[in-house]
């Protein structure tokens, strides 16, 4: 019961084998036009909005703007999807902590949180924290989270509207176009060219939804967001409280060993994304969301050889050979598209519930493409935007703040 | 307090806040039950060796409220210390019992079974005892569930630690227990998920994380110095 792990690096696919997924110039030119005016609008907004932005602002988001709307003609153009996602993701995770502890120390003057900061409920909200909540929320009304519910930076009600959102439009694929943390083990599960670890065995694939269900089941017997305070690996690179007994020594202790196990040494020898495959409770959550949701992705078995390269290939353990026989990806697939760049024999596609199957493999693509690209850029937009500010700073002043 | 009132006093203490007690063992229960996976009529089986554990405990605590009065409760020291070793047996299991489910591993044989030449019958009896001790795992986890104070036990004890006799005392903790049985009764039922069998290992994954977490709690109650009120 065990997986190998891709016992060969990068795409080797010829650029030929994606003719069928890419477009020629002028329909990418066309398809991306509208993309173009909808992030325009999402990272400039009207001209109101405009007359207050600095010139060093305005430069910054011009470039990001443009930068973006570039990687997506490049996709549509080559037909590659995941290279281009994979470039984009990594760069969002590394904005968000750039701009997000340089935010708190302006905002609070410190990045670790006190009694005051969680009596004053003036703790970022983040989607990991969604499934926690749920079960409390239901039975006692409560939100078992210090943050704020409607104001303020990364409220409730906005992040679980954004949430709900994308759930809907993307299912899993959140976890690869949206979630601002996976960028982090992402990026250091592409730091190796080969894996040092070749095997995982899959019995570990379960381990996300165990997670899930104790964190459920803790948070709802003690009234206390559990993951938050015990098994956040992203407490290291956020905000975490301050140490001041005991107790929170031991959870800062956890949170550092779980970011350098799950996002960083484990992802460089295995080069998966281990975190989001094998821990992370919102991952497993969002895994139901892709039974909602209308893209997936489908194998023809007609032009499929069975080379296992797309099992060996995907970061989240979402093929299997038995899944692969049957035609698509585990519930836990998160649309990342390696997959159907991988394929040699373009049999990896993906593809719209209700629809001919393999009947327009390129439409299905771009309807996917658009509002994935869409949530990227809303979300990590700002993010690019803000992290561009901050290094300029840098540079100029010598400080990020 | 009559035998009468003690029983009624018990039971409604029991129906009313169930919910909060099943909420409480939910963490328990959950990962023990998917883990098994059986059958209905199974779960039903391990769901009564689970009461029956927990009963004891309960029962347990009956006989130490009425010894104790609220000793146990009001000296900080001693009550985080016997709450601490709850824990503590309440996490070990979960561990031990996550662990043999996800590992797959049978328990040797003893080194006096394995050498036992001598009586058949003994040395099979001794190997089944041992190779089937894990089973008694469902038990020892109700005991200790019993004995592990959640609110709506600080009610019952507070409520028991009052009784004049240790009949009385009794009485209403078996009551109470009854009380709060009754949310158990669909239980069993998520033997229907048996032939998930993803939902096994989920379930063995999740008793091995719960352990830990009681394994934490314990070990924090007993060695850091409680302040006394």
């Amino acid at each position: 019961m065990t997986t190998k792990v891709q016992p060969q690096l990068a795409l080797q696919t010829p650029a030929s084998n994606r003719a069928p997924l890419a477009f020629g110039w002028i329909s990418s030119v066309l398809i991306a036009f509208p993309m173009l005016q909808l992030t325009g609008l999402l990272l400039l907004g009207g001209p109101e909005a405009l007359k207050s932005f600095t010139r060093l602002r305005l430069d910054a988001t011009l470039t990001v703007w443009l930068g973006l709307n570039g990687v997506f003609l490049a996709m549509l153009r080559s037909g590659r999807t995941n290279a281009y996602r994979r470039v984009l993701f990594v760069l969002i995770a590394l904005s968000f902590v750039l701009t997000f502890i340089p935010n708190l120390l302006e905002t609070r003057d410190h990045v670790a949180f006190t009694a005051g900061d969680m009596a004053d409920c003036r703790i970022p909200f983040c989607h990991m924290v969604i499934p926690m909540v749920l079960i409390p929320a239901a039975f006692t009304k409560t939100i078992i989270f210090p943050g704020s519910l409607l104001t303020g930076f990364a409220s409730i009600g906005s992040m679980v509207v954004l949430w709900l959102a994308g759930s809907l439009t993307l299912g899993r694929g959140w976890c690869s176009w949206v979630c601002f943390f996976g960028g982090m083990d992402e990026g250091c599960s592409h730091l190796l060219n080969r894996p040092v670890i070749k095997t995982v065995d899959r019995r570990w694939t379960y381990l996300p939804l165990a997670v899930l269900l104790m964190i459920m089941l803790v948070s709802a017997a003690t009234l206390s967001p559990t993951y938050c305070e015990w098994l956040c690996p992203f407490k290291s690179v956020t905000e975490f409280e301050s140490v001041t007994s005991t107790r929170v020594f031991i959870q800062t202790v956890l949170f550092a060993s779980l970011f350098i196990g799950l996002v960083v040494v484990l992802p460089i020898v295995t080069r998966k994304r281990v975190q989001c495959a094998l821990f992370c409770l919102m991952g497993a959550f969002q895994g139901w969301t892709n039974m909602l949701n209308i893209h997936e992705i489908r194998m023809n078995r007609d032009a499929c050889t069975d080379c296992g390269r797309c099992v060996t290939q995907c970061p989240t353990f979402s093929l299997t050979s038995e899944s692969v026989a049957a035609g698509g990806a585990l519930t836990s697939c998160t649309k990342c598209g390696h997959c159907v760049d991988a394929c040699p024999r373009n049999a990896v596609s993906f593809h719209v519930k209700g629809t001919k199957l393999f009947a327009s493999p390129r439409l299905a693509r771009v309807l996917f493409l658009y509002p994935a690209f869409l949530f990227l850029a809303a979300i990590g937009g700002g993010m690019m935007v803000g992290a561009l500010l901050r290094i300029i700073r840098l540079v100029t002043t010598g400080s990020l703040i | 307090m009559h035998g009468i009132e003690t029983l009624t006093q018990g039971l409604l203490l029991g129906l009313s806040s169930g919910i909060t007690c099943l909420a409480t063992c939910a963490p328990v229960i959950v990962p023990l039950f998917l883990g098994s996976a059986s059958s209905t009529r199974g779960n039903a089986r391990l769901l009564l060796e689970f009461l029956g554990g927990r009963l004891g405990g309960y029962l347990l605590f009956a006989l130490a409220a009425w010894i104790t009065g609220r000793l146990v409760l009001g000296s900080g020291a001693l009550g985080a210390r016997a709450t601490g070793m709850v824990a503590l047996g309440l996490g070990a299991l979960m561990l031990a019992y996550g662990i043999l489910k996800v590992s797959g591993i049978q328990l040797p044989l003893p080194a006096a079974a394995q050498s036992h030449s001598g009586c058949a019958v003994s040395s099979l009896r001794t190997r089944t005892w041992f190779r089937e001790c894990p089973r008694l795992i469902p038990a020892g986890l109700g005991l200790f569930s019993g004995l592990n104070i959640c609110p709506p036990f600080v009610v019952a004890l507070a409520q028991g630690a009052v009784n004049h006799s240790l009949a009385g005392s009794l009485l209403f903790f078996a009551c109470f227990f009854a009380g709060t049985s009754v949310f158990f009764i669909p239980v069993p039922f998520i033997g229907s998920f048996r032939r998930q069998k993803a939902l096994v290992y989920v379930g063995s994954f999740s008793a091995i994380l719960v352990g830990l977490c009681y394994l934490y709690s314990g070990l924090m109650q007993c060695l850091l110095p409680v302040t006394e009120p």
